[in-house]
């Protein structure tokens, strides 16, 4: 086998450097979860406060709910579209396992990561979709403080 | 073909995994490698989901807990304290020779990675075989339907279970593969099944925990 090399991670992809990318990955990947975990945990929060002591700060419960909705989907577009710009910048990887030359450079192990962590994220990002669309607007639509 | 790829790298000094056809060559490869592969990404995904849903169980049998007058109700049992401590330490013990295969498959060790393969193996089929039959027996004093506290503990206590018959089924498998020889395929296999059983092993001391929280 040949001895080994690895391009530098300040080596640019398109208008990205390799750092850059992982970056944005990373924003791809976290992101959606988050703010689904975010709409949950401050929408539930929102509720008890309004069920148990009765507050809700001027501001209507469906408003609430409808705020928080629009956040989270907010930040769920944009995960969606780092994944999407990782994507299709690291579309030429083959994960190491194509014929020599297919690939920027065949595989090597920063490239990979990146385009598999895309791969994943734009598909787990529009269950998230689907997850805080279900999440918001059950919470809207169902009954206040009674029992489900 | 390019001469050079990006940055400046001869086009052939980029490692492939499909070089990596032997031990030796899949040990010289990993070597080289700068950060984790992408099949220990994968698998760090499936142990994220795993922890996530293990997490909403856990949190349910708490938020059940806390909004439960008597816990478990009068009538359903307490669990067993020292046996399945005692279970849960000898699965825990596994991952030492999980570990030591992976160690030994990343040196081109392949008959003591396989060794220690069917050692974890032997452990952890004769640690679900005792479960199965546990499970079975207290299904006899008590039922899954009866209330929330069964429910939560049957639930709880079958997910760890298939996890495990899971992993065994992972290993079992991965035998399997290794009787053909070592690739870089098969390197990465041995690294994140046993990254797999540490999260494993981990989970059911966590489960264990949390069912026999009942009884302080």
């Amino acid at each position: 086998m040949n001895e080994t090399a690895y391009p530098d991670r300040s080596t640019r992809v398109g208008r990205f450097t390799l750092r850059q990318l992982s970056v944005v990955q990373w924003i791809g990947v976290v992101v959606a979860p988050l703010a689904w975990t975010g709409q949950h945990v401050v929408g539930y929060g929102v509720g008890q406060a309004r069920c148990e002591v009765g507050a809700s700060w001027g501001i209507g419960f469906d408003t609430w709910q409808l705020a928080i909705l629009a956040a989270a989907g907010l930040l769920v577009l944009a995960s969606e579209a780092a994944a999407v710009t990782v994507f299709l910048a690291t579309r030429e990887t083959n994960y190491g396992d194509g014929p020599p030359g297919d690939g920027r450079w065949g595989g090597a192990v920063p490239y990979s990561r990146l385009h598999f962590f895309a791969t994943a994220a734009m598909f787990a990002n529009v269950l998230f979709v689907a997850v805080i669309l279900m999440d918001g607007l059950a919470s809207v639509f169902d009954s206040l403080c009674v029992q489900s | 073909m390019a001469d050079y790829v990006a940055g400046g790298v001869p086009e052939r000094l980029v490692p492939r995994t499909t070089e990596a056809r032997n031990a030796g060559d899949a040990m010289t490869l990993a070597g080289r490698r700068r950060g984790p592969s992408v099949a220990f990404w994968g698998m760090a995904t499936v142990v994220a989901s795993e922890a996530t849903l293990f997490g909403t169980f856990i949190g349910s049998y708490y938020y059940l807990r806390f909004s439960a007058l008597h816990w478990p109700p009068p009538g359903t049992p307490e669990p067993r304290v020292v046996v399945p401590l005692v279970m849960a330490g000898v699965l825990a013990t596994t991952s030492l020779p999980m570990q030591l295969a992976a160690i030994a498959a990343r040196r081109a060790r392949l008959w003591s990675a396989r060794a220690l393969l069917v050692w974890a193996l032997a452990v952890q089929c004769g640690y679900l075989a005792y479960e199965i039959h546990d499970y079975v027996d207290q299904l006899h004093r008590s039922a899954p339907q009866d209330n929330a506290y069964s429910s939560i503990y049957y639930t709880l206590l079958g997910a760890d279970h298939v996890h495990v018959a899971i992993g065994i089924l992972l290993v079992v498998w991965l035998l399997w593969k290794l009787l053909r020889g070592l690739t870089m395929y098969r390197l990465n296999a041995v690294q994140v099944i046993a990254f797999y059983w540490h999260a494993v092993n981990l989970l059911t001391l966590i489960v264990i925990g949390v069912l026999l929280s009942v009884t302080l």
